[in-house]
């Protein structure tokens, strides 16, 4: 390992986030997975018109288009 | 143990909660991502969004592939491009693409949290004067600890793209390090 690798990383540190905030960011994924069970659509079908919307990439391969 | 593809799998067929566990994985690696270009408080208020951006892109998400990271990297890249892009204002910028360019530049952030060493700050400087493009596949690679072909999956290019590019982001570096370049 050369050292500007070394001292990119430590350019990177970060602090460890504080568990609320994961909790909180848990909460959103929650509120969603409990509107898609309660959809129309059924449980664990994404409704149609919000895979239109969403342009999230679906492989990895290729990166998410610009929103 | 189940991969992140079976689980993303498994919540797009009737399990949406399984979705939860590749939360669970990878928030630490997404919030730092956030964090490293955007700061802490940032990355507290966008974590949230790209749960929710990549849930609702599950559907197309490859089971294919094990490791869900790179794709969720590339979702927090475009999360905080739409924050940056809001936080300054699109009204001000007519040229989309040197907006986009802007909006990608984590070193603002990153100068203010250098220590005082000046190699650190040789080496931002060096990093910061990078083409967009080469610093991107250099930070995924030393930050988040990808492969040159995961940060190409990130970024949407070819693998061989994205090891040129790192190539010639070390090279700069290692010219801007006298001792480095000594060694």
């Amino acid at each position: 390992m050369t050292r500007d690798w070394t001292d990119l990383e430590l350019l990177g540190r970060v602090s460890a986030p504080d568990p609320a905030v994961l909790e909180a960011a848990r909460e959103q994924l929650w509120a969603e997975v409990a509107r898609e069970m309660l959809s129309p659509a059924g449980p664990g079908e994404v409704p149609r018109s919000r895979r239109a919307v969403r342009r999230d990439p679906g492989r990895p391969r290729q990166a998410e288009a610009d929103p | 143990m189940d991969t992140d593809g079976t689980l993303i799998e498994r919540s797009c067929r009737g399990r949406p909660d399984a979705f939860a566990e590749v939360v669970s994985r990878h928030e630490i690696a997404v919030h730092a991502f956030l964090a490293r270009r955007a700061g802490a408080q940032a990355a507290a208020d966008l974590l949230g969004e790209v749960w929710v951006r990549a849930f609702g892109g599950r559907g197309g998400y490859d089971p294919a592939y094990p490791d869900a990271r790179p794709w969720l990297y590339g979702i927090a890249r475009n999360v905080l491009r739409s924050h940056w892009r809001a936080s300054r204002g699109a009204s001000h910028v007519t040229a989309e693409s040197a907006l986009a360019e802007a909006a990608t530049d984590p070193w603002e952030a990153v100068t203010g949290r250098l220590d005082s060493a000046a190699r650190l700050r040789v080496l931002a400087a060096a990093v910061r004067a990078l083409p967009a493009a080469e610093r991107d596949v250099l930070l995924l690679v030393a930050w988040e600890q990808l492969t040159p072909a995961q940060a190409a999956a990130v970024l949407g290019i070819p693998p061989g793209t994205a090891r040129s590019r790192l190539h010639r982001a070390r090279a700069v570096l290692r010219l801007a390090d006298p001792v480095e370049e000594d060694a």
